[in-house]
């Protein structure tokens, strides 16, 4: 039996990479004894697979992950005891049987909607910084990798922009959708630094960013 | 309300700022079984540091064992400290945040004691670094009654004179008990408000720990010898004897560890099947430091692991010791475990010996298919071996070697250490030899095995038979590399070596007296950090802070000391007689063996009588018997002594 759980990465495990973030709900499934199908071969891992991944920094509050189970447990039992296994800042929101006829998730997913939370910034600069992006029709950004460079035109990506508000002195937040396409996305914090462009001196490491959640087609 | 003292930076300011250092989950804490207590209500607030990165300290079995322990007492509240990264020391200082523990972000001054875990010399910038991070003074005489408490234990504190100028009190010994002592005394204290002198008098009076301020050290032609002052009557003792658990079954031991975020480097569970080795390696200070040796019971071990692996969720649990085949219930316990495989775990043993049995253990693990397996034979000829005492012949390594071919494996990892008292150029060439005999059997055995040779520099170790012993200076240490480097060129040899400029930093202070402070004060001040790194250490700076203080490293790394000379540990007694340490230098030099006194005898090192403890194995199996150590026994027993030295007698040791 498969089952897929949406849960929360919360503010408090922000800081986790993806890796960390599975091998958490790897040990967290194992303390709440999951009766976990395994993998052949000489080492035997638990089927699960943790979807969409998130950057360091970055919280997620409806996040995704599927789990390959022996027999035909019942659910509700299954959820009380990853519930109380989960470390502190993670979260379950739901837990539910999927068929083996579903697609593949990363072909369904076809957004991110993030919350971008910056300080240090004029709510008119945030604007206008927003305009220039959103008109302009290509705007590289380089990704500095170990060992490369990568250029990508985050334009076509960024599908849209909330209006920013003020939460503070100095302080906006707004909402960005970003596109995944096939399994490929950007990072909101990306979008941040290539606002410099178009005059928001910004420094995207201190902005806290979520996701609020993933749409799906 | 938050009491004030407490507040260190709020998580709301640190996220802003975490996304700027590597790995910030590193300061984020939040583990699975963290110990969180109301630091305001409980009488004595404990900071266990660290002096490495988080991932590393993480996994160490002293501090977990630590953090239970305090822990379990009411009174006290135990959190945790690591050594920030470099680019976190740097934000630390840049936003003017004090250094604070994991659990409740509290700064690091505001704890009553800090207890600091003494692992490696090369972790002592480090120290000092935390310390001065934490808005501590870094001398203990500048430290006055709003200041914690500092004090170290581990390894090191053995032989800790170069810190003696900035830790309180050092804790020798299994710090099971002890750690208890020490928050009790400290609790009456802060009862009663008492001064901070009369706080170092209490604790002196408590077996086990040394507070360097009450000697005064002489240095002279003798060597440094520390004296103990006289404060009003009150007089430290002579010689600190280091604490000694008498049985390990019934010690406590941390069922419900806590499991980290991110994976430490050691990333499963570890039960510790005995403490104590008696192999009696020459070069080995654990070997020495933690006798006599004591078993666990495997019900107990049993237990243990089922509790951890239920708590933790790990996969794998790890069967820790010093040398972990020598556990008496080895074979039964590591069956056991695969055959009823609590959660479906695997099994991992550490340090294994290289012998046959070692290696069918190995092979039971099933790690043939996964991983390679590491051999250590420490010298490549059989004088260097017999001159350690590394009981293995030249046979076992290669019948070890055949075993572990047979079993699937066709990666070989093979430790040795270079620069050994005695080595000559033949000896380091027989290394290569060695290596390229196990290939060959490798490749008799229809494999294409990868040989690959980890090379250390030898640095002599106090309360060893070496520590009268020179380490070999850089230059020629490097000249050795390369000669082994030049004779182990081909297919499936790889070579590996450490830097030898960090063995000889490690090798002034691990026999370093208390003048070394000041050096070591003034490395930090330049900038020094993570001396253990070999990307962060900085050989230059320390070098001109060695010339600035009017050190000569030479002097405590590349001299040979006399018999007679008084040592700057010589006050710290780890059990282990000096004279049995200089017998076994004698025997190193006419390569003569000693045996394990697990085999029957005692070889009379002296801590069982003197500390009134006996070597305690599992099962009811009974130990050695105690009536004829060395020094007393009669002649014809001594002949025996000179046979086990013998190439014959070797035959001796290889059902083991
Ligand atoms: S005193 Fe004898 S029996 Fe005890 S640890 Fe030393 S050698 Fe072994």
């Amino acid at each position: 039996m498969k089952v897929r759980a949406v849960y929360e990465k919360g503010d408090k495990v922000r800081f986790l990479g993806h890796l960390d973030v599975s091998r958490c709900i790897r040990l967290a499934l194992r303390r709440a004894k999951w009766p976990l199908e395994m993998s052949q071969g000489f080492s035997p891992k638990p089927r699960i697979s943790v979807y969409a991944p998130l950057p360091v920094g970055v919280a997620g509050m409806r996040e995704y992950f599927d789990a390959s189970l022996r027999g035909r447990p019942d659910v509700g039992a299954l959820a009380r005891a990853l519930a109380s296994s989960l470390p502190e800042g993670f979260a379950l929101h739901e837990l539910y049987p999927i068929g083996d006829g579903e697609a593949p998730f990363e072909e369904i997913v076809r957004a991110s909607l993030y919350s971008v939370d910056v300080e240090g910034v004029k709510i008119e600069a945030v604007r206008h910084a927003l305009n220039g992006f959103l008109k302009a029709r290509q705007v590289f950004f380089d990704v500095v990798r170990p060992k490369e460079v990568k250029r990508v035109d985050l334009r076509p990506f960024v599908l849209g922009v909330g209006e920013p508000e003020e939460a503070g002195v100095d302080r906006v937040v707004l909402d960005m959708a970003i596109a995944h396409d096939k399994g490929r996305t950007v990072r909101p914090q990306w979008v941040l630094s290539s606002l410099g462009e178009f005059d928001l001196d910004v420094d995207p490491r201190e902005a806290i960013i979520d996701r609020r959640k993933i749409i799906f087609e | 309300m938050q009491d004030v003292r407490f507040v260190g930076p709020s998580w709301d300011d640190l996220k802003r700022q975490l996304g700027k250092v590597e790995k910030p989950a590193r300061y984020i804490g939040g583990e699975v079984g963290a110990v969180r207590k109301d630091l305001a209500s409980v009488d004595v607030t404990f900071a266990l540091a660290f002096p490495d990165v988080y991932e590393v300290g993480v996994s160490h079995l002293g501090s977990l064992i630590l953090y239970s322990v305090l822990n379990s007492l009411d009174f006290v509240a135990c959190e945790r400290v690591y050594m920030p990264w470099t680019d976190m020391e740097e934000l630390l200082r840049d936003k003017g945040w004090p250094l604070f523990s994991i659990e409740s972000r509290a700064p690091l001054g505001s704890f009553d004691i800090i207890g600091f875990s003494l692992q490696y010399e090369l972790t002592y910038t480090n120290i000092l670094a935390m310390l001065d991070l934490g808005g501590i003074p870094l001398r203990s005489e500048d430290r006055g009654d709003g200041h914690p408490l500092v004090i170290a234990g581990g390894p090191c504190a053995m032989a800790p004179e170069p810190l003696a100028d900035f830790v309180d009190a050092f804790a020798l010994g299994d710090g099971e008990e002890l750690a208890v002592d020490i928050v009790r005394v400290y609790r009456e204290w802060k009862k009663e408000r008492g001064s901070r002198v009369e706080l170092l008098k209490r604790l002196a009076g408590l077996d086990g720990v040394y507070v360097p301020s009450l000697y005064d050290v002489v240095y002279d032609e003798a060597g440094a010898r520390a004296v103990p002052r006289d404060f009003e009557g009150f007089r430290p003792p002579h010689v600190v004897r280091r604490r000694v658990l008498r049985s390990l079954d019934d010690a406590p031991y941390p069922d419900k560890p806590f499991i980290p975020l991110i994976p430490p480097i050691h990333d499963r569970g570890m039960v510790e099947i005995f403490r104590g080795c008696t192999q009696g390696c020459r070069f080995c200070q654990a070997g020495m430091l933690y006798r006599p040796v004591r078993e666990r019971e495997p019900e107990t071990v049993d237990r243990l692991v089922r509790d951890i692996l239920k708590h933790s969720g790990y996969d794998e649990v790890s069967l820790v010791s010093l040398s972990s085949a020598d556990y008496g219930f080895i074979k039964e316990t590591v069956s056991r475990l695969l055959r009823e495989n609590p959660c479906g775990a695997r099994v991992s043993l550490p340090s294994l010996r290289v012998d046959s049995f070692s290696v069918g253990l190995a092979e039971m693990l099933g790690s043939s298919a996964t991983s390679g397996l590491t051999l250590a034979p420490e010298a490549g000829s059989q004088r260097m071996r017999d001159a350690i005492n590394k009981r293995v012949t030249e046979e076992e390594v290669l019948e070890a070697a055949a075993s572990a071919f047979s079993a699937g494996y066709s990666h070989i990892k093979l430790y040795f250490m270079i620069g050994l008292p005695g080595e000559t150029d033949e000896d380091v060439l027989d290394i290569a030899r060695l290596a390229s005999r196990i290939r060959e059997i490798g490749r008799k055995k229809g494999k294409r095995p990868t040989v690959v040779v980890s090379v250390s520099g030898f640095v002599p170790k106090p309360h060893t038979p070496f520590q009268w012993e020179p380490a070999v200076i850089p230059d020629e240490l490097r000249r050795r590399q390369r000669l082994l480097r030049s004779a182990l060129r081909g297919p499936g040899l790889e070579f590996r070596y450490h830097d030898a400029g960090l063995s000889a930093l490690e090798a002034v202070f691990a026999r370093g007296d208390r003048r070394l402070g000041a050096a070591l004060e003034a490395a930090f001040r330049k900038g020094c950090r993570f001396d253990a790194w070999p990307d962060k250490v900085r050989l230059e700076a320390w070098s001109e802070a060695f010339r600035e203080t009017g050190i000569d490293p030479a002097f405590y790394a590349h001299r040979e000391r006399a018999r007679e000379e008084v040592f700057p540990w010589d006050h710290l007694s780890s059990g282990v007689r000096k004279a049995f340490l200089w017998k076994e230098r004698e025997k190193s030099r006419e390569t003569l063996t000693t045996w394990d006194c697990r085999e029957g005898r005692c070889t009379g090192c002296g801590i069982c009588a003197d500390f009134n403890v006996s070597v305690r194995l599992a099962g009811g199996r009974r130990g050695p018997s105690l009536e004829a150590p060395p020094e007393e026994r009669a002649p014809e027993t001594d002949a025996q002594t000179i046979e086990a030295g013998d190439e014959i007698s070797h035959e001796k040791w290889s059902g083991r």
